[in-house]
């Protein structure tokens, strides 16, 4: 008799890699063998994972195709096993594991239009914020140049060598137009992505509206700003540029650097 | 609060329904893993819902039954959840979902053994002290049956229930699935099964695999399921009973009326002994 710990154990090693030696433990069932029965369960889970990156990925699935996919996931899923009790959080590491994939070279975007999709997914669990309180401005005035701003706490920076974006685009189910795309050489795209209401909004950025949003992540003052931005683009005023983006809705709060 | 006749699992496809509508449903079961994130949408949309209904919780993440240590990062978040939506009840299942750290995502069965019965109503117990309330337990599908159980089915439901002294959520469904997958007889658990622990029903569909039946919840349920809930109601009385569905899952006027059918049968046979 194995002991419970034994038992779980030789089971999901069964489940991993088809060890035979939970078999003896089993009944016989009059219909189904052992390796049967537990298939069931390996199917299932299988299944489980499968519709998840499914749910998380349909426009890398929509261009590679449903055949290709299902070979690339379920290879996937037995090198990446979950470690969340929520299925949600399953399948953060499939860009990286494109990027690795050789076959993969001729959709060289791939990777960025999944890493694109899983910053998209993950948002629908995120946390929305207030909307930004104007009257801060002014209970701050005297210490300008010590305010760090703060973007949504959901808000993602993302930058592609690839419109992806745009892939992300027409390759939804209800977009019937011509699916084109001219990959333009020694182009870069930069978004935003973050949580608003009950919605998921997006925003195509600049370069140094990209610049100036990964400064805020890292909590720089406006005065730090102001310096670095003056070595970079002279003709870029963060007072016209910061109410613009409060307006957008990627600035939600502020608070003092001391 | 009191919860009484035929509620139905919350799913999101069904939201605006509800909002719109304020159908005459006694309550709704709520699958508590999807609202764990405060400010989520969907935890927003529940909380709308709250307003209007009573609610119970159902967790598929404790692995009541796995020999990792629990979980508590994820409890943590059942009690938050707890303290915002304030359930009547709280659910998990009678399985394992993780071992070594690793979540499987499919409930697992455990063999009906003295150590497994132990084991688990020590967890259900250290549970119950975290979240401060008694929580229910539900019998599960499965697929096959170790060698070394000791006990049946119902006996390991009972004592577990007895040693954590937690409540039971008896799943219809789930009695006939197995009794057809290990060649027992469904009718003979009911009245095997002797318990006042029972505070809940659930019914749900099938899928017939030929060989076994797949406990999917992707399809009304049978009519053998029915009959079962029949024997159920006349034993243990007009329990509160929810109706599953997780796949396939259809337009919300049909939910409605498998509500009115199983709060028909409710109705008739609740004072039948």
């Amino acid at each position: 008799m194995l002991t419970l710990f034994e038992l779980q154990k030789k089971f999901t090693e069964n489940l991993k890699n088809q060890d035979m030696e939970i078999y003896s433990f089993i009944q016989h069932n009059k219909h189904m063998s052992p390796k049967k029965q537990l298939a069931i369960y390996q199917d299932s889970i299988l299944s489980a994972m499968q519709q998840a990156l499914t749910r998380i990925y349909p426009v890398c699935k929509k261009l590679v195709g449903e055949a290709f996919f299902n070979y690339i996931i379920n290879h996937y899923i037995i090198i990446h096993p979950s470690f969340s009790p929520d299925l949600n959080n399953y399948g953060a590491g499939f860009s990286e594991y494109l990027k690795d994939i050789e076959t993969m070279a001729t959709l060289c975007y791939l990777a960025d239009v999944a890493n694109f999709e899983w910053s998209w997914h993950s948002l629908y669990q995120q946390i929305t914020d207030k909307k930004f309180d104007f009257d801060k401005l002014r209970f701050y005035e005297n210490q300008a140049k010590n305010i760090i701003f703060k973007l949504p706490r959901s808000a993602i920076l993302l930058q592609s060598i690839y419109p992806i974006y745009h892939i992300f685009l027409i390759n939804q189910k209800e977009n019937e137009d011509d699916q084109s795309i001219f990959l333009q050489p020694n182009q870069q795209y930069f978004y935003i992505i973050w949580r608003n209401d009950l919605g998921r909004q997006i925003s195509s950025l600049n370069k140094v509206e990209w610049i100036i949003l990964t400064w805020m992540q890292d909590k720089l003052s406006l005065g730090e700003m102001s310096e670095k931005l003056m070595d970079l683009n002279h003709e870029i005023n963060l007072n016209i540029i910061i109410p613009q983006m409060i307006c957008c809705g990627f600035i939600v709060d502020i608070a003092i650097n001391n | 609060m009191d919860i009484k006749g035929v509620g139905l699992g919350l799913r999101s496809a069904h939201y605006s329904d509800i909002l719109k509508e304020n159908p005459a449903i006694p309550w709704f079961e709520v699958l508590a893993d999807n609202y764990l994130i405060k400010g989520s949408p969907n935890l927003s949309y529940l909380e709308k819902i709250r307003q209007n209904y009573p609610l119970t919780l159902h967790c598929i993440g404790m692995s009541l039954g796995s020999m990792d240590p629990l979980n508590f990062n994820y409890l943590k978040k059942i009690k938050k959840l707890i303290k915002i939506v304030e359930p009547v009840l709280i659910s998990d299942h009678l399985s394992w979902t993780s071992f070594n750290k690793q979540y499987f995502h499919e409930l697992l069965p455990l063999p009906f053994t003295e150590e497994a019965i132990f084991h688990v109503a020590k967890r259900i117990r250290q549970v119950q002290d975290f979240l401060e309330q008694k929580i229910m337990i539900e019998n599960i599908s499965s697929y096959l049956c170790f060698k070394q159980s000791q006990l049946t089915e119902w006996a390991f439901l009972k004592e577990i229930a007895d040693q954590a002294d937690c409540f039971i959520l008896l799943d219809i469904n789930n009695i006939y699935v197995n009794a057809y997958n290990h060649q027992l007889n469904a009718l003979n658990y009911i009245k095997s099964l002797d318990t006042n622990r029972i505070a809940q029903f659930h019914l749900a569909g099938f899928e017939n695999k030929g060989y076994y039946l797949l406990d999917t919840h992707g399809a009304s349920f049978s009519s053998d399921v029915l009959k079962l809930f029949q024997q159920a109601i006349k034993k243990f009385g007009a329990l509160p009973t929810v109706i599953e569905w997780d796949s396939h899952i259809p337009i919300f006027s049909r939910l409605l009326e498998e509500v009115q059918i199983a709060q028909t049968i409710m109705d008739q046979y609740a004072n039948i002994i």
